[in-house]
């Protein structure tokens, strides 16, 4: 364990203990969250046990920053499906503090469509287990 | 705020409380201040506090702010009647929040959030580290690395593979 107070130029947020960093990664969405796992070894596998998840689709909305220009909501939902499942399927917290699943942009699809509305049942559902 | 007789004043705010910095800076402070601190809430319940508190790893510049931030939050924690003289209005408050917030910069960041984690004080706490997640938000990696000297320990096939298999989350 390095000592917090070290130096004072070095990386002080790396430094912090993984409970803090998980405070830290609660304030951001799920997304932004998984992917600090490249930033370096000491977080590669921090987002694998937050314990709060904020599943945002506004970050899936049809003009997000590049390739994503004239998506078609059927794409989108496909990658935040995509994103969402994965997430899910390897995020081994033992508990929850907050799960958050924000589709705002996508009610058409998950109303309309019977399997896409069961999809993002279960989703709720994994957030009611743990 | 300096209040003459420091003991046993219980009728006009409580106690007062000397608080000492790990480099031996002293503040004394309502008991009403010192307890948005959990920790010292509880050294206050199990009445260990006659002969000063020692924080032997939290700084004096530190403390100084945690203090601040405490005398101007002490009225909404403390909601008990007369005890919360003159609190500042909830405008004030949000005021002095965001000019704290945004003047903080790399190490006193840091050090703050270490304080208000070792004194247990919650809102501090989530101030500070919102304060650090507004700072990654919508940032790259890359850009996150530089912000905070954060040193990519990766080789170049190691980054590559982990952003392949976690490709769903880096799809843009």
């Amino acid at each position: 364990m390095k000592q917090p107070y070290a130096d004072d130029d070095g990386d002080r947020l790396s430094a912090l203990p993984d409970c803090l960093l998980h405070t830290v990664m609660s304030f951001l969405s799920a997304r932004q969250a998984v992917r600090t796992c490249v930033l370096s070894r000491r977080w590669r596998g921090l987002w694998l046990s937050m314990p709060c998840l904020d599943i945002d689709g506004d970050e899936y909305r049809p003009a997000t920053a590049g390739g994503g220009g004239g998506a078609t909501i059927t794409e989108r939902w496909e990658r935040l499906e995509n994103f969402t499942t994965s997430l899910l399927f390897a995020h081994n917290a033992p508990f929850l503090d907050r799960f958050r699943l924000h589709l705002p942009n996508f009610q058409r699809i998950t109303a309309t469509q019977q399997h896409h509305g069961r999809q993002m049942e279960r989703w709720i559902l994994r957030g009611f287990r743990s | 705020m300096a209040a003459a007789a420091a003991e046993a004043t219980t009728d006009g705010g409580g106690k007062m409380i000397i608080l000492i910095s790990a480099d031996g800076k002293r503040f004394e402070v309502t008991e009403a201040v010192a307890s948005q601190s959990q920790l010292i809430s509880n050294m206050i319940e199990d009445d260990c506090t006659e002969n000063g508190v020692r924080l032997p790893n939290v700084d004096g510049d530190i403390l100084t702010m945690v203090v601040d931030y405490c005398n101007m939050h002490a009225g909404d924690a403390a909601a008990a009647g007369d005890t919360m003289k003159a609190s500042s209005t909830e405008e004030e408050l949000k005021k002095f929040d965001a000019e704290l917030v945004q003047a903080l910069e790399n190490p006193v960041l840091f050090k703050l959030i270490l304080a208000a984690n070792f004194l247990n004080i919650k809102s501090l706490l989530d101030m500070t580290c919102q304060r650090v997640a507004d700072m990654m938000s919508g940032k790259t990696p890359e850009q996150m690395r530089e912000t905070f000297s954060i040193e990519n320990d990766f080789t170049p096939e190691e980054e590559a593979a982990i952003r392949q298999e976690n490709a769903w989350a880096f799809d843009d």
